[in-house]
Formats: structure tokens, sequence, C-alpha cells
């Protein structure tokens, strides 16, 4: 089963470095695409995570592990499908994620220091 | 012969309670004038099975015109001293008929002290106002409900305390006698034995049939409510009894018993020896509380063995049980390598040490794995096993331990700690130093990482759930603060960053899970605060509130100070993943219906202006609040009107979690 699985993520890992590129959407395209699908669900709508799913941004890992986690994931995430969720509309969320900024370093937010 | 069957007949309707005289005036009144073609009912008829017609509703619905005096002293008033003799400090209650002796009686009679009534609009806020008073005072409340249809109001309120482990008190109210209970709605709210109602998720329920019976089974009550495990207890009361003069039993007058509370049961001596045993020698051991600290006490106690251990303490939060600022305090993952785990009072020890995925594998099961190595000794002390019931599961999967107790926590914390220390050696003494050294260098850096994840999105609109609570604690840090409720997932950031040290700094949750809890059990809080010059403060969500509102009124009718800051995330936010986990493994776009979250989980189109809801029932409020500029200055606004002794609320749009 895991044999499998890693196999079905690695090639989908080769193909997706191949193929993936940048679209060119808005940061406000990909926000409504990633509000439809439900990303913000578990993962905020800023992608800052929480309790239910893991910060996706800032900073987000490479799209390459995005493709083969949301279609390939057997953990607490459902996976998306090609169906339900279309490469085209993975790029555009990934660029809305790469598009949100750094926000201020907790040291200088003084209420969560004192 | 004749003359006495002809008796029996009448007697029912027009006897036994004189205050029927007035209602058969009224039936009398209200069949003229509501059956106009053909002659009016004879008022001697027996009541038929069919549902009550106008004459019969007039007859329960519209005031009586004189009511004979009832000679004596009504059964009623000795209830009241019974109940007073318990110390019984407030009566959150919605009334009812059934309980309409009673009623009188305890604000007339009772002078409406000791307890007071507190008027509520919901039968499952009265209950859930108890839960949260209990928890904030150690002390329980008693609430009346209304035979069939109040009882079933509070069902769930009373299965959440079940739940959680507290005691309050339940009296209903009821017609039981069939052949002289007022027709119609009194009737069609009766039944043979209301307490099956909650009788799954109560301790103990009678049904007492003289005032002598009450008196002993309403302290008896008391008493099982308050051993532990505490719990829920129920007495259905019977509308004659309260109404009737009281009558001497036998040569005396019926007596009320002395309340004496019943010691806690401890763990086995031979068993706490070896669980001392285990953890001395254990390399790594961890200590997990749930609903371990039934009192102040037990928080020292619990930080006496954990500091003698030098052992990590996970809180699950069912009640305050470790200080936060302890370098012990410890998250859920310390499981992970610990090579004896004590459980204390844990709701579920299966899913302390065992991870569950829902992720469709094992034929839409999901998958089930171990969080610990298979050498891990296991040792429970749970007073719970002593009151399992069948029916409900809120007993959770089945673990084996290898030392378990029947035993309430709290009670056998000071033996344990005894036994450990009896136990311990210098060598193990040394061992537990070192352990500490590196406990404190993980807690420290765990603080950090916590800093560093609240400040992501922190300027984000909705504004996030971290800084929704900073900006609260902000503002409060200074006053002798209590979390009273924090209901709808805030990611856990109050337990993560608030310095929780005392027991009322947070109240634990629901119990059951019965969303409705959040807003009436922390008025229910903040009303025990409010005697002990607390400020209570609760995270309120949106679904939460909208399951009987009224008790916003309550709050604002009895000068019950608490600030609620809502977590509007316009959702009911378990459910919106659910929806999408479950549409995502069959492969289907989920359908959204034009709102954010799937079809049946959004609370938008229209947004709800909760601010607008308080203000109509005499809170001060604002909102919405989006930017997280304006937080701020609103929650600095609102405190201001909470410590002049108001309740207050923000209406705040925040991310989901």
């Amino acid at each position: 089963m895991i044999k499998k699985y890693l196999g079905r993520l690695t090639i989908s890992l080769v193909f997706s470095s191949v193929i993936f590129t940048t679209c060119k959407a808005s940061p406000e395209q990909g926000k409504a695409l990633y509000i439809q699908h439900g990303c913000w669900g578990c993962h905020g709508y800023e992608g800052q995570g929480g309790i239910a799913g893991p910060k996706l941004s800032p900073d987000p890992k490479p799209i390459d592990f995005y493709h083969g986690f949301v279609r390939y994931s057997s953990g607490a995430m459902p996976p998306y499908s090609e169906k339900i969720l279309p490469k085209k509309d993975l790029i555009v969320i990934y660029e809305f994620l790469q598009s949100i900024p750094k926000g201020p370093d907790y040291k200088t937010i003084q209420i969560l220091n004192n | 012969m004749t003359d006495k069957k002809n008796q029996d007949e009448i007697e029912p309707v027009l006897g036994r309670r004189s205050f029927l005289t007035s209602v058969i005036t009224t039936s009398a009144i209200a069949a003229v004038t509501t059956q106009s073609a053909g002659a009016a009912e004879p008022i001697n008829k027996l009541s038929s099975a069919l549902p009550p017609n106008g004459q019969r509703v007039n007859a329960e619905t519209l005031p009586p015109s004189e009511i004979a005096r009832v000679p004596g002293k009504p059964g009623s008033d000795f209830m009241v001293d019974v109940i007073k003799s318990l110390g019984i400090e407030y009566l959150p209650t919605n009334c009812a008929s059934s309980f309409r002796a009673l009623h009188e009686s305890l604000i007339d009679y009772g002078k409406n002290k000791m307890p007071e009534y507190i008027n509520c609009m919901h039968e499952e806020s009265a209950v859930a106002m108890a839960h949260g008073y209990f928890k904030a005072s150690g002390k329980p409340l008693l609430t009346l409900c209304h035979g069939t249809v109040g009882l079933q109001h509070a069902s769930m309120a009373v299965y959440n305390a079940w739940c959680d482990r507290v005691p309050l008190m339940i009296i209903g109210g009821n017609d039981m006698d069939a052949a002289s209970r007022p027709p119609g709605v009194p009737t069609v709210h009766s039944a043979q034995d209301i307490n099956g109602i909650v009788r799954d998720y109560t301790k103990w329920d009678d049904t007492p049939v003289s005032l002598q019976h009450f008196s002993q089974s309403f302290v008896r009550a008391y008493k099982i409510a308050m051993t532990p495990p505490y719990g829920p207890v129920a007495i259905s009361l019977d509308a004659g009894l309260q109404q009737e003069p009281m009558k001497e039993q036998g040569d005396k007058a019926p007596y009320i018993p002395r309340y004496i509370p019943t010691s806690p049961p401890q763990g086995d001596s031979g068993a706490v020896q070896e669980a001392a045993r285990l953890l001395v020698n254990a390399q790594n051991p961890v200590i997990v509380a749930d609903r371990a600290a039934r009192t102040p006490a037990g928080i020292d106690l619990l930080v006496q063995l954990a500091e003698l251990l030098q052992a990590k303490v996970i809180d699950q939060g069912g009640r305050m049980n470790f200080p936060k600022t302890n370098y012990l305090s410890a998250g859920p993952t310390v499981v992970n390598n610990a090579d004896v785990i004590l459980g204390l009072e844990l709701t579920d020890f299966w899913a302390t040490v065992n991870a569950f995925t829902d992720n469709a594998i094992n034929h839409g099961h999901g998958t089930n794995s171990t969080r610990v190595q298979s050498t891990t000794k296991l040792i429970s002390i749970n007073s719970v096993d002593l009151n399992t019931k069948a029916n409900y599961q809120d007993f959770q999967r089945f673990q084996v331990v290898d030392v378990s107790m029947a035993a309430d926590a709290q009670a056998t914390l000071p033996s344990l700690i005894e036994a450990v220390r009896v136990a311990l050696t210098n060598d193990r003494k040394a061992v537990i130093v070192q352990r500490g050294a590196e406990t404190k260098k993980a807690y420290l850096a765990n603080k950090n990482s916590t800093r560093i994840a609240a400040a992501v999105a922190w300027n984000a609109s909705p504004i996030s759930t971290a800084r929704l609570v900073m900006e609260v604690f902000a503002q409060i840090k200074h006053l002798d603060w209590s979390l009273v409720a924090s209901e709808g997932n805030v990611s856990n950031w109050p337990n993560r960053l608030w310095p929780m040290e005392k027991h009322y700094h947070w109240l634990g949750r629901s119990g059951g899970y019965g969303v409705g809890y959040g807003a009436p059990a922390s008025v229910g809080a903040a009303l025990a605060n409010r005697t002990a010059g607390r400020f209570s403060v609760s995270i309120q969500s949106d679904g939460d509130l909208m399951y009987a509102p009224g008790v916003l009124w309550t709050a604002a009718k009895h000068k019950i100070p608490l600030l609620a800051v809502m977590h509007n995330n316009r959702g009911y936010h378990q459910e919106v993943m659910h929806v999408q986990r479950l549409a995502n493994f069959r492969n289907r776009v989920v359908n959204l219906g034009g709102d954010t979250g799937p079809v049946g989980t959004s609370i938008e189109n229209p947004d709800i202006q909760y601010h607008l809801l308080a203000q109509s029932m005499g809170w001060w409020a604002k909102g919405p609040i989006k930017d997280p500029a304006q937080l701020a200055p609103a929650i600095k606004e609102a405190v201001q009107v909470v410590l002049a002794g108001q309740p207050a609320l923000l209406n705040v749009w925040t991310q989901p979690r």
C-alpha cells in the first residue's frame, strides 16, 4: 500500500515538474478558487493554518509538494482529484498563496510578548 | 352506592383542587363565548383523549376569577424548607403550571432568596446556566422543568452535564393523578414517568408520593449528585403533592434529613503503591488529566505530584487541572515517548494513546494507529468507572490499562504522592532532576514556536483567532479574569497563550459537545463570578448563540456582567470540513449553493447582526468588527461596561479556526 502510494507520488512529482508553469491569474482569482475549493476550511482565509490544518503561507512549499500531497493524501486532509480540483486551479491557488505577504515578526507584537 | 358513584364522577372536576372552581367558571364562560351554536358542554363531563378544544385550552390559559383558600401550610412551603436546607443559591427556571405551587412558595413563602429565581427563556438555557455556575463556584443549582415538554427542552443540557460530570438538581412538575388533574394542556404535559426522559444520563431519579418522601429524596438526590463522579439528578414532583396542605405522617410532621457529604472513593492502597513504583522507575513518565481537579486543591495536588516526578503534564481541558505557566505543562504529543502514562479522570484513554484518521481507508471507516510504544505502561484513576451506563456511548472505546483504579483522582492523589515519596531512592532523584532541566528547555522552545504561529495572519481580515484571543487578553489581564466558555474552535489559543493558573481561568467545555452550551453556561458562570468579584469573559461562537439566544435577555434582566466576544466565523465550521471531506472521498465537487461553505453549513446570506440582537435584549453591543485595528478600542470600551455591572457583546468577524 505504502509502496503503491509512493510510486504514484513520485510519478506525479516528476509529471508536475514538467507541466507546472505559472498562470496569468490575479491573486484575487486565486483567493476565490482557494475559497471555492474549501481550502480555507482547515487552513484559514490567508493560509495561516490552525488546529485543523497546517500553515500554507507565507513561504509556501514548492508546488510539486502540493501537487503530490493534494492528489494522494491519506492523512487528515482528504485527497482532491483532478475532477474536483483541476491542475490549472491548483496553480492559480498556489500563486495566491505565494502572493500573501509575511506578517509582522512576533517579537514586534507587544501583546504577544507580555 | 349510587350517591357515592355520582360523587366519584363529579369530585375530580368540582372538588379535590379548590382552584378548579374558578377554572370551571372560566370554562363555562368560555363555553358560552366559543360555542355559540348548541348547548355548552356539561362541566362535569370527563375529558376525552382527543386534543384539547378551545374550551379546554381556555380553562388552562385564562386566569381564574377567584381562588378558594387552602387551609394549613401548603406542601410546597415544606418543599421550600427542604430546598433551603441545602443552601442552593439560585433557581434558573422557565416558569410552568405543573410546578406553580412550588414556584409561588419559593418566591413568596421563601422570599425569593436562597434560592433566587433567575428568569430563563428556555429550559436548556436554565440547565446550562446551572452547569456553568457549578464549574465557577463548586455549588450545584436547582432548576424546575415542566413535565414532559420542559424536560424534553432541558434534556440536551442535562446530557452535557452528565458527560461533563457536573451535579445539578432538576425538579420536573407532573400532574400524576389522571382522575383529577386538569384536562387539556396539563394532561398532555403529564406522563407516568417523566424521569424516563433523562434517566440514561442522570445519576439517580425518584418520584416522591409524600412530603416525607420528598424531603428524603431531595436530600438523597443532592448527596448522590455531589458524590464523585458528580452528575445530574432528577425528581418528578406531583402537582397535587405541591398543592395539598401538609398532613402529619403518622404521629409527627415530616422532617428534613441533615445533609452530610459522602467521602469520595479513593484508590485501593495496593494499586496506589504499584502505580507509584511504575512512575518512580519510569524514564519518561507522563501525566494526563482531564477532569482531575474538581476543586482548586486538585490543581495544587497535581503540581505536587508532577514536580516530585518532574513528569510532563498534558491537561486535556475538561477542567483547569494544571497551570499553563508551569514548565511541566506539555502538549498531547509527549505521550509518544512516554514509558508510563498516568491518566486522571480521562474521558477517552483510547484516544489519548491512539490516533484515528478519518481518511476513508478501511472501507470508509478510517485508520487507527497507536501513538505509544508497545511496552508503555498505562495507569488509570477514574471515578466514572463506578458510574457507567449502557445506552449513551460517552465511555468511548475500550482501552486496556495495566493498573486501573475505579476511584476519584483528586481524592487519591494525596496517597499517591505519599507512595511516590516513599518509593523514591537517591538514584531516582538524580535522574528526575536531570529530566526536569531538559523539560524546562523544551517548554521555553515550545512557547516561542506558539508565538510565531500566532503572529501569522496577524493583520488579516476577517480577524485571526490568535489575534482575537490576544487582543481580549491585553484588555483584561490586569483584572481577576475568568474565561467562562470558549465555544467554537479558536485553535485552542487561550490555552496556548494565556497564563492560566487558577481554577476559574478555564472552565472546560460542554462535555457532550451539545452545541448551545456556550452562551447559557457563560451567563451561569458569570453569575457565580459576580458574587466572587471576578471578571467574566467568553469566546462566543455564532452557531452556539443561535440555539437559545434568549439567555441574553436573562443576563440583562439579572444584571449579570459578562464580556462576550464573538468568534463569528459565519458557519457551523466542523460540518463545513466534514461535508467537504465526504465530497472529496466520493470524488464529487461539493455544492456550495452560493455560500462559502457547503449547503447547510454556512450562517450567511443574510449575515446575522448579533450586536443588534444583543442590544434588543438589553446588552451593550458593537459590531460587526472586521478590521483588526478596531478590535482593541472596542474591547476596551466593552470592558468598562462590564466593570460597571452590565453585559457587553462584540460581534467580531473571524477566521474559521
